[in-house]
């Protein structure tokens, strides 16, 4: 590690670390509410989503600023990892959205089950989104696949420099303009939205129940106020296809929709309903505070569990509420984590003998190919990398905004994120960080407080910072040192008469 | 029946005498509605079906609406009178007489009012209805206005009632419009098809087959599927007729299909290559990324509002958070129209001295730095919006198409319409125009000169600093001319350069940079294909074909359809 970071550097990221990994986390969970250091939970989601910013910031660096590949298609990939695990966190609340159906809302809502009929209405690809270790894996290789297909077929045909941009851009176009149609099965211009459980589902699932034709035929019964209650409460359909069941499996079918509903519906505790059943302390405590949306579908299903002992399957883990100050405050550290790895890992590539070719493709890329060097495969492989980071970013940004949709993966959001890393300063792995944290920190600020001149400061940072400060915010000491030298070498020469006029910034581009 | 004599006779002679027709019909009205017998009420109706005057027009309409009343007069006749629209105070309305249009009044020659409720309405039946509908619709092919009527001879021929037969061979004796002909022809064929008699029906069948009638194919579609179902009933020959007509209408409406796509897509071409062609100059002659392209034009489209405002009733706008009233001139007509041309030369001057500016203050400083002057531009273009969205507001602003531009004409089926045209026009201009500058002026040859070599050019004496500045102006002039033209097809809002600005791109990419030839047949490919793929794919999914084509394409020719030749090895 020594030998990567220097002691300044190490100090800086300690530093850094225990301000944002532990400081900020600790004021939100343990200063109360109203105190002077008291971080409030919508602050710190700020934050993480600054944090997943900076890591796309780094993706972009990666390119830009290390490899001169100046890309305008980078959010397409941040929002591919977003899709990715909104697809996975769509699947938990699936069978408790409000529509009561075993697929996502918007599926329903746009007439699915009559497009995909053997599947009940769920399109096949999004099937094995069920499971979290598919979704993590699909983060990973989907933005992975289309950069590699998209880059092999631009560096082979050496499309370079500023034809490249533009080709970016258009693939972030054209696939922007397919996400907003609905038929591609990716919620059309809504996108994915309505999260509310992370990790898991308190949702009951195939093989929750032990024995499903008992346990209707118990619920049928309808012995205790309990059992009277939750048999009137599933659906006359679901109560008829119960009865004409034919095997275990048809019967959890039908089953597992009618308890599921009543999961979804209301509070399921009731005093006198649960006279005589022997309820946890936790969950006791939970009743208590009157839980409301996620937290109290979750304690339905620890309510049902509890009931049942011996029908249902007792699950320890019924997922994290996306809401909840916890979730998110665990949400942000994870995208503080995810920086801090993104940045030693930037930190260890560029500095090692690839970081150097990297370079020298930046600087010269017709040397580095006459010096025998595959240029193409080096660019291909750094595009493929900055589209992985930029997704794991996006992968983190979805839980904590909530939202993702087409309009995310818009020309226009990738040349912002190409500004943060030219305001924070290309080429050195502190100024993109910087630059995404900052400017969106000025964008939030902005956009609130005086929202219709927000275009003109962001526009005219673009050229002010593109004119003046081509080394960006980090490169600043150094321009003021050269200028400095400058004025002094000038006042040297011809100390009788020093313009007044030079001590004005030059336009970078007339050196 | 012998009454109705003298009506009969008007009725073969319908032209003799409009005024004494208009008086005759309403006679037969008035009688119509005095009339006891249903059945004869019926046959008078009929009879009014050339008649062609507005009061009976009027009257039947309000008849079959229950608001035609009738007034007993002082010597206890009846008169059907038609209440005025126009009520005062207390609801009550002057009376019209039907008979002469004459305002009713009372001794003293003042109008007298009435309301609606104090009248009797005059009776009528579902069968009075029918044939007082009929009778309408036959009156609109008498309508004076040949469009008009043109659309009333086709609407009645699809109904197929051998009731309108006599009307429509009555109305191709005295038809001259060969448009209207062509209707009347069409709709006399059509009702004949459904003709009892087999030689009559096939002939009909024939003969819209020679048309090439359009119109009818459902009705021959239809007619094909019964004859196959039940060919006793259809005799012999129909099955043949019925092919060959059908065979021949299908492929006249796929040439016209074929026709008709070519044209759109060279339309959309036109557009992309007028707005394509500023930037083929600023990115493919001079390599800078003017990503306020799309602004510019869109200063051009505003141009074109302001100019139109001075011209007409004047326009509000805010400057500096201040509000300009500017007072229009209140031109109509003609002077109204010029307003387009002035306003092309003043969206040329002002765009070119947008892009003027722009080259000065910030582009030249970054021709070495191509990948920054994207991001520069890209400043500048988020400016020009907001600019735009508070100097004319967010919404959409309206800009009036000149009298010159509006409507279309149809040759054979195809609709082509004159902004269109124009557009295709204006397109073969300023590609004229461009590469008479390029290829004929002292500019043009220092221009080509720069490209080439900018240093050698630089050491030759050619200033190129000031052949920068002029060649992005005149790109940017263009841009704003294109600006103008779209506000004749595009919405004009502060995000109309958006809309284009990818797609310019994609044309200069594909077209091969420096190229004019390029961007030409570029745009002409894109537009084509796009209008060619568009009914397969819907508009979406052949925006994003010919988006992925594109960049398959470039794997084959990275440098574009057309390469200019350079030694450079980054050329």
């Amino acid at each position: 590690m020594t030998r990567i970071l220097s002691r300044s550097e190490t100090v800086l990221l300690l530093l850094a670390s225990a301000v944002g990994l532990v400081l900020l986390p600790c004021l939100n969970a343990f200063v109360p509410a109203g105190g002077a250091l008291h971080v409030s939970t919508f602050s710190l989601s700020l934050y993480g989503k600054y944090l997943t910013y900076a890591v796309l910031a780094l993706g972009v660096n990666l390119l830009w600023g290390y490899t001169g590949l100046l890309s305008l298609g980078q959010c397409l990939f941040f929002s591919l990892g977003g899709y990715c695990l909104g697809m996975y966190m769509m699947m938990n609340i699936s069978r408790l959205g409000q529509y009561h159906e075993a697929i996502p809302d918007f599926m329903v809502f746009l007439e699915f089950p009559a497009r995909f009929p053997a599947t009940g209405g769920l399109p096949p690809h999004w099937i094995p989104f069920k499971h979290l270790w598919f979704a993590a894996l699909m983060v990973l290789v989907v933005p992975a696949v289309v950069a590699y297909v998209f880059g092999f077929l631009a560096f082979r045909s050496r499309v370079k420099g500023v034809y490249f941009s533009i080709l970016s851009q258009a693939l972030t176009y054209a696939a922007c303009l397919m996400f907003f149609r609905n038929d591609f099965t990716f919620g059309g211009n809504n996108g994915l939205t309505d999260f509310k459980f992370l990790l898991g589902t308190p949702a009951l699932d195939a093989g929750d129940i032990r024995d499903p034709v008992a346990f209707a035929a118990r619920l049928k019964a309808g012995k205790g106020e309990l059992d009277k209650y939750l048999w009137s409460q599933i659906p006359a359909a679901e109560q008829a296809r119960l009865a004409a069941a034919a095997d275990g499996r048809a019967a959890e079918a039908a089953l597992l929709d009618g308890l599921n509903r009543v999961i979804a519906t209301g509070p399921v505790h009731d005093v006198a309903r649960f006279k005589g059943v022997a309820l946890s302390d936790a969950t006791v405590r939970t009743i208590a505070q009157a839980p409301k949306d996620a937290a109290m579908l979750k304690l339905n299903r620890r309510l049902l569990e509890e009931a049942f002992p011996d029908d249902l399957r007792k699950r320890s883990f019924t997922g994290f509420v996306v809401n909840d100050p916890a979730t998110k405050r665990a949400l942000y550290i994870a995208s503080g984590i995810l920086l801090l790895l993104t940045y030693l890992f930037c930190r260890w590539l560029t500095s090692t003998k690839f970081g150097l070719v990297q370079r020298a493709v930046r600087d010269s890329e017709n040397r580095v190919l006459f010096s025998g060097y595959a240029t193409p495969d080096f660019k291909l492989f750094v595009f493929v990398v900055a589209a992985i980071l930029s997704s794991l970013g996006g992968a983190l940004f979805v839980p904590q905004v909530g939202i993702i949709n087409p309009s995310e993966m818009g020309a226009d959001k990738s040349i912002e994120a190409v500004i943060w890393v030219a305001v924070g300063g290309r080429g050195n792995l502190l100024g993109p960080v910087l630059g995404a944290i900052g400017i969106n920190s000025l964008k939030s600020y902005a956009t609130h407080s005086f929202a219709e001149q927000w275009p003109y400061i962001l526009g005219g940072l673009f050229i002010f910072v593109t004119l003046f400060m081509p080394k960006g915010i980090v490169g600043l000491p150094g321009q003021m040192k050269e200028l400095r030298a400058k004025l002094a070498r000038r006042r040297a020469g011809k100390s009788a008469d020093a313009p007044a006029a030079a001590t004005k910034l030059e336009p970078a581009g007339k050196e | 029946m012998k009454r109705l004599l003298p009506f009969l006779l008007l009725f073969l002679l319908p032209f003799a005498s409009v005024a004494a027709t208009a008086m005759e019909s309403r006679k037969v009205l008035v009688q119509a509605i005095a009339e006891e017998d249903a059945a004869k009420q019926v046959d008078l109706v009929k009879q009014l079906a050339s008649s062609g005057d507005p009061l009976v027009a009027r009257g039947l309409a309000a008849w079959r609406g229950n608001e035609l009343y009738l007034l007993t007069g002082a010597d206890g006749s009846k008169v059907p009178v038609l209440l005025d629209a126009k009520a005062d105070a207390d609801g009550k309305m002057k009376a019209v007489r039907l008979i002469d249009g004459a305002t009713v009044a009372d001794a003293a020659g003042a109008p007298r009012v009435f309301r609606a409720d104090e009248l009797t309405a005059v009776d009528n039946n579902s069968r009075i209805r029918r044939a007082i509908k009929t009778t309408l619709d036959l009156f609109a092919i008498t309508d004076p206005v040949p469009k008009l009527r043109r659309a009333a001879v086709v609407k009645l021929g699809q109904e197929q009632n051998a009731e309108y037969l006599p009307h429509f061979i009555e109305s191709l004796k005295t038809e001259a419009v060969p448009d209207v002909v062509k209707a009347l022809r069409e709709a006399i064929a059509l009702t004949r098809v459904s003709d009892p008699d087999p030689t009559v029906r096939n002939a009909a069948i024939r003969e819209l087959g020679t048309m090439r009638s359009v119109n009818s194919i459902d009705v021959l579609r239809e007619l094909e599927k019964k004859a196959k179902a039940d060919p006793a009933k259809f005799g012999d020959g129909i099955s043949a007729a019925l092919r060959s007509a059908i065979q021949d209408i299908e492929s006249y409406q796929q040439w016209g299909n074929l026709v008709g796509t070519a044209f759109r897509g060279v339309s959309l071409s036109a557009v992309l290559l007028v707005a394509a062609l500023g930037l083929a100059i600023t990115f493919g002659l001079m390599g800078v990324i003017n990503m306020a392209h799309g602004e510019v034009m869109a200063v051009g489209a505003y141009t074109t509002f302001f100019v139109q405002g001075v011209f007409g009733n004047g326009l509000l706008f805010s400057l500096v958070g201040r509000t300009v009233t500017v007072k229009g001139m209140g031109l109509t007509g003609g002077g109204f129209d010029a307003y387009f041309i002035v306003a092309l030369a003043a969206s040329f001057v002002t765009a070119g001295l947008v892009g003027l500016t722009l080259e000065r203050g910030i582009i030249r400083f970054l021709y070495k730095r191509p990948l920054e002057s994207l991001l520069a531009t890209w400043g500048v273009s988020l400016i020009l919006q907001q600019i735009f969205r508070h100097t004319f507001g967010s919404a959409n602003v309206q800009v009036d198409a000149p009298g010159f531009l509006q409507g279309s004409f149809v040759v054979s089926d195809v609709l082509f319409a004159y902004n269109r045209i124009f557009i295709i026009a204006f397109a073969g201009f300023v590609v004229f125009l461009t590469w008479a500058l390029l290829t004929k002026t002292s500019l043009g040859l220092q221009i080509r000169a720069v490209m080439q070599n900018r240093t050698m050019a630089s050491c030759v004496g050619v200033r190129t600093d000031r052949v920068n500045m002029m060649t992005f102006a005149f790109g940017s002039g263009l841009a704003g001319m294109a600006g103008a033209c779209m506000t004749q097809i595009a919405n004009v809002g502060p995000s109309l350069g958006q809309n284009y600005i990818i797609d310019c791109f994609m044309v200069v990419v594909l077209g091969g940079v420096g190229n004019l030839v390029g961007t030409i047949s570029a745009s002409g490919g894109v537009g084509v294909a796009n209008q060619v793929l568009e009914p397969w794919l819907g508009a979406v999914l052949g925006k994003i074909t010919v988006l992925t084509a594109i960049i398959l394409f470039l794997q084959w020719r990275p440098n574009g359809l057309f390469v200019t030749r350079s030694r450079s090895l980054d050329g």
